[in-house]
């Protein structure tokens, strides 16, 4: 699945930015989980779905596959730049016996230099844990950005709870 | 408006149409597929179906707008299509942004199928289902994309 979107010139700044301060990403899912909730931009959300943990970890398992193994292109022109940026989003789901976890990555495969060293599949944008509280119903925690990545989270939270079980359009995270 | 600038603004209008290179599928009743559409304003959806061959290569068929709450169209029976459902939105300082979610579906004769797509808050949905008329049993089908397709032969 490909997504397209134009973005406009404040957008592309802020990326540029972006990419102009060096600093050091978290390299796996547990560094993320660390470091997202002291992080500028960063939270941790916690929740009770009224759903039994087997099948909070089966919409995981089938929903980011279906949802989440997307690549966005935004395109930004003005009258005197042109950027086109290619994001390979990949969705990573571990499913055990106590808990199940959802990891979301994002990797620039072209228009965005990334300084500093960037973990194999891309940089964490969201990382979510599903753990059983009884027979009926999941603890969730979801780690993630307290903006940019709202269509994201409201549906992985969607899935937790059952309660929509459609797919973010990625283009607007 | 004067003569000559209808004239301009039709031809323009042709031109404009020609050069998407989209072809308006054909839609009416008795269909083996309806299509319900909700949408958020300022969505623009649109049903894009493609033929399928035994290679798993895709040949566009034409375009349906999903700009109405209900629409029916033909796709042949014992046939894959592969139907691809794009959302187009577009703000000021979002710029123009647009998904597009895919859908092979190999429709049996007699069958009615029925595809429901939902885009509300910057989430979306496709569910197609396939129906027996004759048991009237309904059953989900799973939404698979273009690259489950196995080629044959």
């Amino acid at each position: 699945m490909t997504t397209r979107k134009t973005l406009q010139g404040p957008a592309c700044a802020l990326l540029a930015l972006l990419a102009g301060c060096a600093v050091s990403y978290p390299q796996n899912a547990q560094e993320f989980r660390e470091q997202a909730p002291g992080a500028m931009f960063g939270q941790k959300q916690t929740f009770e779905a009224k759903r039994p943990f087997r099948e909070v970890a089966k919409t995981f398992r089938t929903k980011a596959p279906e949802c989440l193994n997307v690549s966005v292109r935004t395109v930004s022109q003005t009258s005197n730049s042109y950027q086109n940026i290619l994001a390979i989003y990949k969705p990573t789901v571990l499913v055990s016996a106590q808990k199940a976890e959802l990891h979301v990555q994002r990797h620039f495969q072209s228009g965005v230099l990334v300084p500093g060293k960037e973990p194999e599949g891309g940089l964490y944008v969201l990382v979510a844990d599903a753990t059983p509280i009884d027979r009926n119903r999941t603890r969730v925690d979801l780690y993630g950005p307290t903006r940019g990545a709202d269509a994201l989270i409201r549906a992985v939270t969607g899935w937790a709870t059952g309660e929509n079980v459609g797919c973010p359009d990625m283009t607007k995270n | 408006m004067k003569q000559p600038l209808r004239r301009l603004a039709a031809w323009l209008v042709v031109l404009g149409a020609g050069c998407s290179g989209l072809t308006t599928y054909p839609t009416g009743p008795g269909g083996n597929l309806a299509v319900q559409a909700q949408m958020d304003g300022g969505v623009r959806a649109a049903l894009h179906i493609h033929r399928v061959d035994a290679q798993c290569r895709t040949e566009y068929q034409g375009t349906v707008p999903l700009d109405r709450p209900s629409v029916a169209l033909g796709l042949p029976a014992g046939q894959t299509s592969y139907l691809v459902v794009t959302f187009d939105t577009s703000s000021f300082l979002g710029g123009s942004r647009s998904t597009s979610v895919g859908a092979l579906v190999t429709p049996r004769a007699g069958d009615r199928y029925d595809l429901a797509v939902r885009y509300r808050d910057s989430i979306y949905d496709l569910a197609l289902s396939e129906s027996d008329p004759r048991s009237r049993q309904r059953r989900a089908l799973p939404r698979l994309d273009l690259d489950a397709c196995r080629p044959r032969g």
